[in-house]
């Protein structure tokens, strides 16, 4: 019901903006931008570059407005335009590989400083999603961080429902077997039982 | 229910995505298994972190710099849109070809139907002209207006012959047609006795190499006849 709700609501922005009403167009850049940004700053893992996909997505969205389809959810279309725009920067990192400077043999130390333990639960938890498999994570990020619907995950994947559920499933074991000593260290911690292991 | 099965239904199971009855067998498994309740536990605990996972947002000026793109492709949109080339023009254009048809028919229907004999008795004035060849004992008289239609001119030189006619008391002129000198222009000449070039009726030259205005022309004639 909510869900339909939503569609109509983007529908109308939609109508709005395809008849050249910029505000409404606005709207929709409000309610998509964090969203998209969330799922593409996981698959680049870089703020500057997630930000461009994004613009990028709601350029696109203008440009090809008068051939969005009216029968499919607008989240849908947009989520697609923003994923194969992520697709490509991806395939042109593998082509183009960058090398920083201070990956150089010498600068261990500093790597090493960076890369330290995280330190609380959420913070635990989003190391533990970057590190998911590729295809796990998008369905990962889609249903549960995002919330769409599996049909519509399945849609903006291209992937039958079935195989959309059982990757999040996947996705949602390993998050487990990976965050479980750390779920019942702070839970022992909220209980006073336990020292946290920074600290020891 | 055995506990690795129960398991890998348990992050579904917490978000309250299978059915009844599975729901109820794990439930069920869950009361009796004190290792498979606190993966339970974990997947809860991990379901509520993500649901308060604040993911990276955009930068504040996201919006401005995103319509100032809008506004720049909107700007080339409306350029575009101006400079597009025109719509080419098919070489055959079917309205044009059909009326060069139609008007062509026309003409062919209009000369087979003897239409230009009927505004220009070719036969009788071709035959004429051959048959009557000027000489010395002709004067051509020319319609002065040189923006008279054949038409007109016709009906003026048929007028002269008639009078012509009719002083000389037989038909011995005749009407040709014919270019006239370098004008591209079809004139009509009238060849006219010079025996009447010195006639002069009630004082007044009947011709003197002009043809007189028509109006006068008559009614001297009149006078005269």
């Amino acid at each position: 019901m909510k869900q339909e709700t939503e569609k109509q609501r983007d529908h109308e922005l939609m109508r709005r903006v395809q008849n050249g009403d910029m505000v409404a167009f606005n709207k929709i850049a409000d309610k998509y931008k964090d969203r998209l940004m969330n799922v593409i700053y996981r698959m680049l893992s870089s703020q500057q570059e997630a930000e461009d996909i994004v613009q990028e997505t709601f350029l696109r969205v203008y440009q090809h407005r008068d051939s969005f389809d009216f029968r499919h959810c607008f989240s849908t279309w947009i989520y697609t335009i923003a994923l194969n725009l992520a697709r490509n920067e991806l395939r042109k990192r593998k082509r183009f590989k960058f090398f920083d400077i201070f990956d150089m043999k010498g600068n261990e130390q500093e790597i090493s400083v960076e890369m330290a333990v995280p330190t609380n639960l959420p913070q635990a938890l989003e190391k533990a999603i970057e590190g998911l498999p590729e295809k796990y994570k998008l369905a990962f990020i889609l249903r549960d961080v995002q919330e769409l619907p599996y049909d519509e995950v399945a849609k903006v994947m291209n992937i039958p429902l079935g195989t959309v559920k059982s990757r999040v499933n996947r996705a949602r074991a390993i998050l487990r077997d990976k965050l479980k000593p750390r779920v019942e260290e702070s839970h022992a911690l909220s209980k006073g039982t336990l020292l946290p292991v920074s600290l020891l | 229910m055995h506990c690795r099965r129960v398991r890998s239904f348990l992050s579904a199971y917490s978000k309250g995505e299978l059915s009844e009855k599975r729901s109820r067998a794990i439930a069920d498994h869950l009361r009796e298994c004190p290792g498979c309740r606190s993966e339970e536990f974990a997947a809860r605990e991990i379901d509520g972190v993500i649901a308060r996972l604040s993911g990276p947002r955009v930068s504040s000026d996201f919006n401005a710099r995103l319509l100032d793109k809008v506004a720049k492709e909107r700007f080339n949109e409306t350029r575009s849109k101006a400079y597009l080339p025109k719509r080419r023009v098919p070489v055959v254009n079917l309205t044009r070809v059909s009326a060069v048809v139609a008007a062509a028919c026309f003409v062919f229907a209009f000369i087979f139907a003897g239409g230009i004999e009927k505004i220009m008795p070719t036969d009788d004035l071709q035959q004429i002209a051959e048959t009557v060849p000027l000489n010395d004992d002709y004067e051509t008289v020319q319609p002065q207006s040189e923006h008279w239609v054949f038409k007109e001119q016709l009906q003026r030189a048929t007028r002269i012959k008639n009078l012509m006619d009719r002083v000389s008391g037989e038909s011995q002129f005749n009407i040709l047609t014919g270019q006239s000198g370098q004008n591209s222009y079809r004139r009509m000449v009238t060849p006219i006795p010079r025996q009447f070039f010195e006639m002069r009726i009630n004082g007044m030259p009947y011709f003197n190499g002009t043809v007189l205005p028509e109006t006068t022309m008559v009614r001297e004639v009149n006078a005269e006849g």
